[in-house]
């Protein structure tokens, strides 16, 4: 049974999706439990997998052969494949984690924002096909099912964006339709030219005909892919439509959406590092620049804005900024000492940026569950009214901000000395980004926690949104203080799996 | 301990060197001035000894960081028109940059 286990990461929310309407009829309550216990079958699969990667290394897994082990008869790799290492393993690890901190949190949340007993039905149905997506472009091995999961979240968001129902969202859903399909294009266009060539849409049988010839067509290809799933991360200046969505998303969602792009991210090294690694040094300096690009248009645009979500949207894209310069100076240095550590940084800034990132965009939500008011300019003085909420965010701020001893700090402090090797400029931007970023926290700090009480009406937080955040930020402050458990179990096996690209195409050839 | 590239980092020993450092620097405030500012003086602006051009608030504490940064913020807010077509321009010369880097360099 456990031998199906990558196919039954993908198939049980999947399954969850299509049942919850169903089961939503018997009661909320009961749709409630469903969607929470398919979220906690997928952590235990997902965490028995890290496990069995650990102890006896990747794990292919060929959907619809006799035998799931069946991975290339003849030496040639038929089916769709799903080849999870180290790398794609913690992926998926910290997007059902997150997923499932922020389905427990909207249990509450989502009462309060809507009535519509149907309406909440289709949010869990889009929520859980999201996941579906987000878990299958972790483990696929191959480009069409790269593809297929691809559309599968961006349908899935763009719907889920127009859930308030009014203008702005319907807007903000229309841009991201039509920015997710030209992706999508251009994707699909690169994976064309790939097949075209060798008839090929296995990863690793692809990287095997490119590091023996790289032709023209392949640049082409390279150019093409990358660019799409770049609009999938969405870095500067692909970001715009970003801050829109975030915007109009419910603050729980926000979470999650940040967890897809870091699936971004996850697919766009697999393809550097592990099919196109021929071109890594090159790539790496376009990822570095667009990585430094995102931290200082991403801070300072933050530091303008009045809207707590399109502020802490441009922190995003900053964040993102900070795990791409890692990732892109492991590419460009990829046979050096710092190149490892670099890219070791970005992985575990991977992790920091879902936790801190999604800890903030909670605390966003609890604000607008407690006071109806996104608006700088409308708050003030929360302080008083919940000091558990303060104490939240200055855990989250401090973190974000990468200050010692919170779990930002490590992360930053292995990207910057290693970026530092490859170029002290990059460094400096780092830091600036960082000192910046604890401008923008310190504002929001100051304008909305402090100050005279809140007179306002200020509903009471219930105990399951705040212990979901509680729990995040108790994460946020281990990692801080034992970060050598992740770095050591976690991330440390990842950059080798990213690294060692034989290996990928050992699982599979 | 965690080696971090050029040097290393222990959480714990942080935590130490702040502790000591904190107890230093409890022990120099409880030296200084005894009585406290008056309520009003707390609230008052300091601008270089001269009034202050604006009323600011909290949400407005980087008001001369914008100043100085103006232009620059200027052809930010052009930039980010809201306007999906400017959006799909954008990634159309994303492509072309990168297309031209992977193929010409």
């Amino acid at each position: 049974m456990m031998e199906h286990a990558p196919a039954l990461a993908i198939a049980i929310p999947l399954f969850a999706a299509f049942a919850v309407s169903l089961i939503g009829k018997i009661g909320k309550r009961i749709r409630n439990m469903w969607v929470i216990l398919s979220l906690i079958l997928t952590e235990l699969l997902v965490i028995y997998l890290n496990y069995e990667i650990l102890t006896n290394g990747i794990h292919t897994y060929a959907l619809g052969a006799a035998l799931p082990s069946l991975i290339s008869p003849g030496g040639f790799p038929v089916r769709i494949i799903l080849e999870i290492d180290a790398v794609n393993a913690l992926v998926s690890f910290i997007v059902i984690s997150i997923t499932l901190a922020a389905v427990v949190y909207c249990w509450r949340f989502m009462q309060a924002i809507s009535k519509d007993r149907e309406h909440i039905d289709r949010f869990y149905s889009l929520l859980l096909l999201f996941t579906a997506g987000m878990i299958g472009m972790s483990f696929t091995g191959d480009f069409f099912t790269l593809f297929v999961f691809l559309e599968l979240t961006s349908v899935s968001s763009a719907a889920l964006v127009s859930f308030f129902r009014d203008g702005e969202s319907f807007e903000a859903a229309f841009k991201y339709m039509i920015i997710s399909a030209i992706g999508a294009l251009f994707l699909l266009l690169g994976i064309g030219i790939l097949y075209s060539q060798y008839g090929l849409l296995n990863m690793a049988a692809i990287a095997k005909e490119i590091m023996l010839h790289m032709s023209f067509l392949d640049k082409v290809s390279l150019s093409l892919i990358v660019s799409a799933i770049l609009l999938k991360i969405g870095p500067v200046p692909l970001h715009m439509w970003k801050v829109d969505i975030y915007q109009k998303l419910p603050a729980p969602l926000v979470a999650v959406c940040i967890t897809s792009s870091l699936v971004g991210i996850y697919v766009l090294s697999r393809i550097l590092f592990s099919v196109f690694f021929v071109m890594g040094s090159l790539s790496g300096w376009i990822i570095i620049i667009l990585g430094v690009l995102s931290i200082f248009v991403g801070v300072t645009m933050s530091l303008l804005q009045k809207n707590l979500k399109r502020m802490m949207a441009y922190a995003a894209i900053a964040e993102i900024g900070y795990v791409m310069l890692g990732i892109g100076t492991g590419l460009a240095a990829a046979s050096k000492d710092f190149g490892f550590i670099a890219l070791s940084g970005g992985i575990l800034h991977t992790l920091n940026d879902a936790l801190n990132m999604g800890l903030l965009f909670l605390i966003t939500g609890a604000i607008f569950y407690a006071t109806k008011k996104t608006d700088i300019r409308d708050l003030g003085g929360l302080a008083h009214r919940s000091a558990s909420l303060s104490a939240l965010f200055i855990i989250g701020m401090l973190a974000v901000s990468g200050l010692p001893p919170f779990n930002g700090f490590v992360s930053k402090l292995m990207i910057y000395e290693s970026v530092f090797c490859l170029n002290p400029l990059l460094a400096v931007v780092g830091i600036l980004g960082s000192i910046l970023m604890l401008a923008i926290f310190a504002k929001v700090f100051v304008s909305v926690f402090l100050g005279t009480p809140y007179r306002r009406k200020f509903k009471k937080m219930p105990a399951s949104m705040m212990a979901v955040m509680w729990i995040i930020a108790l994460f946020i402050l281990f990692l801080g203080m034992f970060p050598e458990m992740a770095i050591n179990n976690l991330v440390t096996p990842a950059a080798d799996a990213l690294i060692n690209h034989e290996a990928y195409m050992g699982g599979v050839i | 301990m965690i080696v971090t590239g050029l040097g290393s980092w222990s959480p714990l020993i942080f935590l130490l060197c702040f502790a000591t450092i904190s107890i230093i620097v409890f022990f120099i405030r409880c030296l200084g001035e005894k009585e406290c500012i008056k309520e009003k003086e707390k609230t008052v602006l300091f601008f270089s000894g001269n009034p202050p051009p604006i009323e600011n608030r909290a949400t407005n504490i980087y008001w001369g960081f914008f100043e100085a940064m103006g232009r620059y913020y200027r052809r930010m807010k052009r930039i980010h028109s809201g306007v999906v077509n400017d959006y799909v321009y954008w990634f159309v010369f994303v492509v072309v940059v990168i297309m031209c880097v992977v193929i010409f360099l």
